[in-house]
């Protein structure tokens, strides 16, 4: 090896060191938006697995799996633009809900290059659009929230499951947990969109936080304040059923920004 | 930041160079005298090829450093179906993964060349080029090129060394041929087992199944099921309310007939997550609740009126 060609090979490694050591700052016109999602259950943290009173005969609840699909998070300026700031992510609290340090922390979506401004509102979607929900998950690449890994995509009923929310129920307060209860939800109709008064004040060069917090008991409260009958409808999957409308009616309040 | 950034590139520099310099000794090092081991006399232009993949399928997405040539897949076919990848030159990949059974052996488990069984059934290679989270029953090879370097070396399957696979390649008649045509290497003594699983992977990346019966009347409806076809497909599939869920689409789904995601079938039956003979999936994970969790097998090229093509 001549000397030449080692000098070139280190300029080349500075110079690639040095590009690895750049940060991606936002410039004095854009910042960033981090949004931290949170699960919880009546107020607290929702941590898979853990037993959590169920306001219904004495019974209780343990999750395994609590997901959704967040889409079209958007900021809305005052002249009500919208800045869009995803497509489609999953919030998959199953993985990182295990344990309550990790339940505390949440899932945290990092959104670079907002333009600097105050966005009097913030809107997320639950579930994908019509538009969206046309397309099948052999269009997406692997590792894509909706391709066919992804696992989440009815067949029969030609739509992305939008959440998924499952575990074990204690029906009548004897502590055995041997009621399974599934309730997925998707199909067109069921996309939901629910817009905050949140403002939020994106300044150049720096991190804006903004959490999310979804609470799983409010998905399963009735509109007379009754909790749903786990025992009497502990599964549904079929576009229509009223335990679906139910829940993904109820995104609308269960969500809440802190 | 400037201080650690500068720290930063001073080490490179110094990791870079020593990295160099090892390389250019080594480089530099004549391998021992070998009179036919040169084998730049021997044409080495790679053929590109492409699958032909079915319009319902997904991307075949290939590793960039591993692109399908004509001449790596044929490597690949070849050592799939060398028993010399054995330790007693019996067995080869092909021995468990049987293209008549959907590449696999239809057995519970698999008899290795000792002898022994398996501690699991040999896994379909129908379709496995769209596997992109993990291979084998538990996910622990991420890529077809990591999982072909385990079962040569599994003492319940091949049990062989690669060291001495190498040997036998290199010692062979027309392996070194092979490898340069497909992999242009300049010396036979350059075969490696990472040349022979991208070989392997390349034809595994071929297998794909789209022309079985179910293909033709579910999803290129090229014919009329019969009664008791489309009862089956409405079964598994719940498309007509009125027939019961069976409820196998959860994870038989999609146009692969899987999702090659992790599930527990309830097969076994356990007090709690923990109480699983075999793990699977959670062992990889290291998460509890993957326990008793296992890659769904497609059910694609099941019907012994399945073909295979590429």
């Amino acid at each position: 090896m001549t000397m030449r060609s080692i000098t070139i090979a280190i300029l080349a490694l500075v110079l690639m060191t040095g590009a690895s050591c750049e940060k991606k700052n936002d410039g004095p016109s854009s910042g960033t938006l981090e949004l931290r999602c949170k699960a919880t259950f009546g107020g607290e943290d929702l941590i898979i697995g853990k037993a959590f009173a169920y306001p219904l005969n004495n019974s209780a609840l343990k999750f395994y799996l609590v997901d959704y699909l967040l889409s079209n998070v958007r900021l809305v300026d005052g002249q009500g633009k919208d800045y869009v700031l995803n497509e489609v992510d999953i919030i998959d609290f199953s993985q990182t809900n295990t344990d309550p340090a990790k339940a505390a922390a949440g899932i945290t979506l990092r959104f670079e290059g907002i333009p600097v401004g105050t966005y009097p509102s913030l809107v997320v979607g639950v579930g994908v659009d019509t538009v969206v929900n046309r397309t099948k998950p052999q269009d997406y690449p692997s590792g894509h929230p909706l391709s066919i890994g992804a696992n989440r995509y009815w067949d029969a009923w030609s739509s992305f499951i939008f959440t998924k929310t499952q575990g074990l129920a204690d029906i009548n307060g004897t502590g055995v947990f041997s009621l399974p209860f599934s309730y997925h939800t998707g199909g067109d109709g069921l996309y939901r969109e629910i817009t905050f008064q949140h403002s939020t004040v994106i300044k150049g060069g720096q991190v804006t936080t903004a959490g999310l917090d979804l609470d799983v008991r409010a998905l399963l409260q009735q509109q007379d304040g009754n909790y749903w009958d786990i025992e009497a409808q502990p599964n549904a999957h079929t576009p229509g059923e009223p335990a679906m409308l139910l829940i993904m009616d109820n995104y609308q309040h269960a969500f809440s920004m802190f | 930041m400037h201080f650690l950034c500068s720290r930063a590139i001073a080490l490179s520099v110094s990791v870079g160079l020593a990295v160099l310099l090892l390389g250019s000794c080594e480089r530099d090092d004549p391998k021992p005298d070998c009179m036919d081991c040169d084998l730049t006399g021997i044409p080495y232009s790679p053929t590109p090829h492409s699958v032909l993949i079915p319009a319902d399928f997904p991307q075949l997405e290939i590793p960039a450093d591993n692109p399908l040539t004509v001449e790596g897949i044929a490597l690949g076919r070849r050592l799939f179906y060398d028993p010399r990848l054995s330790a007693d030159s019996t067995m080869s990949c092909a021995s468990c993964h049987l293209p008549e059974f959907g590449f696999t052996d239809g057995k519970a488990f698999s008899l290795g060349v000792d002898g022994l069984l398996g501690k699991r059934s040999s896994m379909s290679l129908a379709n496995i080029g769209f596997a992109y989270h993990g291979l084998f029953w538990d996910g622990r090879a991420a890529t077809l090129e990591d999982q072909a370097l385990m079962p040569v070396e599994d003492p319940l399957e091949l049990h062989e060394d690669w060291a001495n696979v190498v040997d036998k390649l290199i010692r062979s008649a027309e392996y070194p041929t092979w490898f340069r045509q497909a992999f242009g290497i300049k010396d036979k003594r350059d075969i490696t087992k990472e040349l022979a699983v991208k070989a392997i992977a390349q034809f595994e990346r071929t297998l794909i199944s789209a022309n079985s019966r179910y293909d033709a009347l579910f999803i290129r409806f090229e014919d009329f099921p019969t009664e008791e076809e489309q009862l089956g497909y409405d079964l598994f599939f719940d498309f007509e309310p009125s027939v019961p869920d069976a409820e196998c689409g959860h994870c038989h789904g999609s146009v692969l007939l899987t999702t090659n995601n992790y599930f527990n079938n309830a097969i076994d039956s356990v007090g709690n997550l923990n109480e699983f003979a075999d793990p699977g999936r959670g062992k990889v994970t290291g998460n509890y609740l993957d326990n008793g969790r296992f890659r769904a097998p497609t059910f694609a090229q099941r019907g012994a009126d399945s073909s295979v093509y590429a």
